[in-house]
């Protein structure tokens, strides 16, 4: 073979560059594609997987709470508002609480209030609300002495426990014989010390996105409980003077 | 003799140009294959990128209106806040309230059976109850003591100390109690 004619098969055998030029041209695109294009699309797929599983997750979660409150029927809950505030008051309950036990004290006659003693302490003032947290149960105490037969000191301890607002008997003193075989007529002196409870509303209600809170207990129940509770309306105990000049205007 | 070498090579040279044209076009192929399926891939991307945000849209203007229907119904959702937290609160102190006056009841029913103090205080606390009680003479307050020994040993409590003991003046015995209950491991 001659020179010229090794040449020319060895120049037959190269790629010409024109052919390159597609192939090229596909890589180049691929590649800057690939950085400009295709790789903020894959991250924003990412992301807004991310994003839509958070956001059905938040309107899940929405659905409930407004299925919940559409549920509700604002009369209703008025009606309950009214009842568990009776029993339950936002302030220390003073006044209602001298009226109450008053008014009980008329519908015990056997049984009679010799001394009676609430130190409420600062009334509708930051100070007085210093100690006592919104959404929590705060307890005002008040000591009482009475004296009666054991039928009627029976029977004002029960009514207590059914009276609004809500009372607990923490202790009770008993000077005497307390015998349900007695003669009706003995006395017995009886002191108490009660717990009267009460509570701040919470002052923040949450976000709109925030969970509604869940009732723990059989709502039902505590309705019926709450419907148990008496209140004494009595007009002519709505305006008992109180002597400004004692040390203790609630006491007797 | 030199003829036949010289159509020998031209027949060499066509093969081998036909195979290089053939080679040539494989590679144009391939990377217009190349290209069409990066372009599928590509547009999948893009068309899934656009659906999903097209559904996150939806998502969030569904959460818009949610909350605009929810933020209509703040009154609803106040009194609802209320109600549940007052009605926990109300169970809370009630249960309290009920187990004080049970603990208290507890002694109090040994009250009816004799008298056996001049003068007996009950009070509920959280680790038990206290009684603290004045008698005529060591006697009555033992007496006293076995009857809540005996009552309270078949009750809920089952500890018994004598805090103080104390003779007054006038001969009388004050003493304090505290009635307590042995932790369980379910107490714990």
């Amino acid at each position: 073979m001659s020179g010229v004619e090794q040449k020319k098969t060895t120049n037959s055998r190269m790629i010409p560059v024109r052919a390159l030029i597609f192939p090229l041209g596909v890589l180049m695109l691929i590649l800057v594609s690939l950085v400009w294009l295709l790789k903020p699309q894959v991250e924003g797929i990412s992301e807004y997987r991310e994003t839509i599983k958070d956001n059905e997750l938040i309107l899940r979660k929405l659905e409930d709470k407004l299925e919940t409150l559409e549920n509700q029927s604002e009369d209703e809950l008025k009606s309950y508002l009214v009842s568990v505030n009776r029993v339950l008051p936002e302030k220390k309950p003073v006044f209602k609480l001298v009226n109450a036990l008053a008014g009980l004290s008329q519908e015990v006659p056997e049984v009679v209030i010799s001394d009676y003693s609430i130190n409420p302490g600062s009334l509708a003032s930051s100070s007085a609300e210093a100690n006592e947290k919104p959404g929590e149960i705060a307890v005002m105490s008040t000591e009482m002495d009475v004296s009666g037969s054991y039928e009627g000191i029976m029977t004002y301890l029960t009514k207590l426990r059914q009276m609004a607002p809500l009372i607990g008997i923490t202790s009770i003193s008993v000077n005497g014989e307390l015998n349900p075989l007695s003669n009706e007529t003995q006395s017995v002196d009886v002191s108490l010390m009660l717990d009267v409870h009460y509570s701040l509303s919470p002052k923040t209600l949450g976000k709109i996105r925030d969970k509604l809170p869940e009732y723990a207990g059989d709502f039902s129940e505590t309705q019926a409980r709450l419907d148990e509770f008496q209140t004494f309306q009595a007009e002519e105990f709505q305006f008992i003077e109180v002597d400004q000049q004692r040390e203790n205007p609630f006491s007797f | 003799m030199a003829t036949d070498l010289s159509i020998n090579l031209l027949k060499e040279r066509n093969r081998n140009t036909q195979h290089h044209k053939v080679l040539l076009a494989k590679i144009q192929i391939i990377a217009g294959v190349v290209l069409a399926v990066y372009v599928g891939i590509s547009l999948m991307v893009i068309g899934t990128n656009s659906a999903l945000r097209i559904q996150n849209n939806r998502i969030e203007n569904k959460i818009k209106e949610e909350e605009l229907t929810i933020s209509k119904l703040k009154p609803v959702e106040s009194m609802y806040t209320l109600v549940v937290n007052k009605f926990g609160l109300f169970d809370d102190a009630n249960e309290g309230r009920m187990q004080a006056e049970a603990k208290i009841a507890e002694v109090v029913t040994l009250l009816p059976d004799k008298t056996v103090a001049e003068s007996i205080d009950i009070s509920a606390t959280s680790d038990g109850i206290e009684v603290r009680f004045v008698a005529a003479s060591m006697f009555q307050a033992v007496e006293l003591l076995e009857l809540l020994e005996e009552k309270v040993f078949m009750g809920e409590y089952d500890k018994i100390n004598i805090q103080s003991v104390s003779r007054q003046a006038n001969g009388e015995y004050g003493m304090s109690v505290q009635l307590g209950k042995t932790m369980t491991k379910e107490g714990l």
